[in-house]
């Protein structure tokens, strides 16, 4: 009780310290904003409050849905403005092809075959890598400039940025070296044992006490694993001669704080950690990087991994999903690989064709529609050509009430005010966040609402194994420009809000990879 | 809180909006500062929720629940921004340098680095009903409004945080190589 008294007098005082006063041009900057911005009408649609109030039970509907956490909301709202998506290609418009070859979409890991990397040789964006002696064997998409950093061995290889500014270390360790320089086994946790570093500042919602930490699950190239999240090393605590702290040794050469063959993260950049168990082996990928530097190069190098000890199984109509596994598209265009949820499963019925594929979770609580679309349907339900800027296309239509705890205004965006970029998958997009079906909305027959359509079907308000949002179920809306075209992906859920429904989304999103 | 100014806002007056959000900026940049433990961020959360709550005022049925409403617009946006710049921003803090400091001042810099790391490594969940409980000096059935959530969750949730910071300070305690690191750098 005493210690109990202690932490909250602790707690009061401390927390009383630190700033009171805001400057003068946060609130000078509001009010400039507000000046712009219209209200909305009172009585029309759900108050924000309340849907603010679903979002700590409708993420809890969620994640009991897939028993999966998610991670998109994390990694894929950083960044800059990119291009305008630009107007779709040819591509998006041909007809659909009679019979989609189910290993169509293998092709970049099997019909071109991956190029093997030679240290000092760049990597080209488009194209499909391997390291040749590392075990487990594994392929990665380029990114443009990156090289391979000698040396590699078996166990340990490096990728380092143009200008040295991020590393990404893909590891199969068989020592670890601890806080005190010390050279020791691998923890047998060895997530555990990297949580409890004291050097190592973890920033995402992770505790320090291991029994207390919630490790969050992921699957990378197919193998099961824990996200530590990022974080990082103040300056000032160098271990080794080269200013580094190295963590993990493995067996290639020597062991110790000068190690060659080291996870090494250098104090003051940002790093992420992710440790996978890859056949009944601990393997680390860790990406370290200066503090500005963007995470999309470890988006794409993460959801672009691949195990040659776990191939992508075929995700046909009616396959039920396991978690751990990583599924390809076996007839959508442009081909994708995903990692898969348990129980979920693309729907029986007209879940896929070469521009559109719907996953449903079990008793389909939750879906999400992957679209290439040629078509759009008004708020009026008049079919269109698909617009030049589709993100904004969308975000002005009034069938979507876009939920504004996320973004300000989205009827308000323009071309100096892009909606959030977004990368996913190895294309770049905008990602229009969440909301709910709004109350003017007329649904169809089939109770939804249609928005666009792929060349896959007929088009019109009242088609079927169309682009549609179903009121009553929050949404969440992301539009990539990929090779192939314009994708629009989009999730929803019969969660309480439209966080929840992004949620959904987060679960593939991480790992959702278009293949060149 | 002064009601007129809310319906009037209400009715699309800015200029009585401006009054509230000056009236009531400060507090919440507190709160948003605490719970982020980032000046930038707490300044464009302070900003955001604004602007949110400009836009949606005419939703607000009760004049006199305004701050409460703000508040958890202020908490939900802090969740987002804590969420959306987390790898792009980065605190990293300046160890005690060389200092001519007393045990007593010391061991008050000591204590005060265990409770700003212990905090940091809280989801932000936590983190939150522990502002708004000390700082803001909240009941959890409060707290449980300002979230949407039950009394007994926050209840539930203020305990573990509690805990979380105790066992925080203690794993730091109990941690010689981290006490010997931090004394040298402040020797």
């Amino acid at each position: 009780m005493t210690q109990a008294l202690n932490i909250e007098r602790l707690l009061d005082e401390w927390l009383a310290e630190g700033p009171r006063i805001v400057p003068d041009r946060v609130v000078d900057g509001a009010i400039a904003d507000i000046a712009s911005v219209r209200q909305v009408r009172a009585g029309r649609g759900r108050p924000a409050a309340s849907r603010f109030a679903g979002f700590a039970t409708a993420a809890a509907v969620v994640i009991a849905i897939t028993g999966a956490l998610a991670l998109f909301m994390s990694r894929n709202m950083v960044g800059g403005p990119t291009t305008v998506p630009a107007p779709p290609s040819s591509s998006a418009t041909r007809a659909p092809s009679a019979s989609p070859t189910p290993l169509e979409s293998l092709r970049a890991l099997s019909n071109s075959g991956p190029v093997a990397l030679l240290p000092g040789t760049a990597m080209e964006a488009g194209a499909t890598y391997t390291v040749s002696g590392f075990d487990p064997s594994f392929t990665i998409a380029g990114q443009p400039g990156w090289q391979l950093s000698p040396p590699q061995g078996t166990g340990f290889v490096q990728f380092q940025a143009p200008g040295d500014s991020a590393e990404l270390t893909i590891i199969r360790p068989s020592q670890a070296i601890d806080s005190y320089g010390n050279v020791i086994p691998l923890p047998p946790k060895l997530a555990d044992w990297l949580i409890a570093q004291p050097d190592l500042y973890f920033d995402r919602s992770v505790q320090v006490v291991p029994p207390m930490w919630n490790p969050t699950p992921v699957t990378v190239g197919g193998a099961l694993g824990v996200d530590l999240g990022t974080g990082s090393i103040p300056r000032g605590t160098e271990r080794d001669s080269q200013g580094v702290v190295s963590l993990l040794c493995s067996s290639d050469g020597p062991c110790n704080r000068d190690a060659s063959y080291a996870l090494r993260l250098t104090p003051g950049w940002v790093f992420s950690l992710v440790v996978l168990s890859v056949n009944g082996e601990p393997v680390v990928v860790a990406f370290d990087a200066i503090p500005d530097y963007t995470d999309i190069p470890f988006q794409s190098f993460e959801s672009s991994l691949q195990f040659a000890s776990y191939p992508p199984l075929t995700l046909l109509p009616g396959t039920t999903m396991e978690a751990g596994k990583t599924y390809a598209s076996s007839g959508f265009e442009p081909a994708f690989t995903i990692a898969g949820q348990n129980g979920w499963q693309v729907a029986p019925q007209g879940g896929e064709g070469p521009a559109h594929v719907t996953i449903q979770s079990p008793g389909d609580h939750a879906e999400v529609n992957i679209v290439r679309p040629d078509q759009v349907v008004s708020d009026q339900g008049n079919v269109m050509s698909l617009p030049a800027n589709l993100a904004y296309w969308l975000a002005s239509e009034t069938t979507f009430q876009f939920d504004s705890g996320w973004w300000i205004d989205h009827r308000s965006w323009t071309s100096s005010k892009p909606p959030p970029a977004t990368e996913l998958g190895g294309a770049t997009g905008y990602d229009l966040g969440g909301g709910v079906v709004s109350d003017s909305a007329t649904p169809n027959a089939n109770g939804q609402v249609v928005f666009a359509c792929s060349a896959d079907a007929p088009c019109s308000n009242n088609a079927q194994n169309q682009m549609a949002v179903t009121p009553g179920r929050p949404f969440a809306l992301v539009v990539l420009q990929t090779d192939s075209g314009v994708v629009i992906i989009e999730t929803e859920s019969d969660a309480a809000d439209a966080v929840a429904a992004h949620q959904v989304f987060g679960q593939f999103g991480d790992s959702l990879h278009f293949l060149p | 809180m002064d009601e007129d100014l809310v319906q009037q806002a209400k009715r699309g007056d800015q200029e009585a909006f401006g009054a509230l959000a000056r009236a009531n900026a400060d507090w919440m940049f507190a709160v948003a500062q605490r719970i982020l433990r980032d000046f930038d961020r707490a300044e464009d959360a302070v900003q955001q929720s604004l602007v949110i709550a400009w836009r949606e005022l005419p939703t607000l049925r009760a004049a006199d629940r305004f701050q409460a409403w703000i508040r958890r617009i202020l908490v939900r946006v802090c969740y987002f921004e804590s969420r959306r710049t987390r790898r792009m921003t980065r605190n990293l803090r300046l160890l005690p340098g060389p200092t001519d400091v007393t045990p007593s001042e010391e061991h008050n810099l000591v204590l005060r680095d265990e409770l700003e790391r212990g905090f940091q490594r809280l989801p932000i969940e936590q983190r939150t009903i522990l502002v708004l409980h000390h700082y803001l000096g909240l009941t959890p059935a409060e707290i449980a409004e300002s979230l949407g959530i039950p009394a007994g969750t926050a209840r539930s949730r203020l305990h573990y945080a509690h805990a979380a910071m105790r066992a925080a300070l203690d794993a730091t305690a109990r941690t010689p190589g981290t006490k010997a690191r931090r004394k040298a750098g402040s020797a």
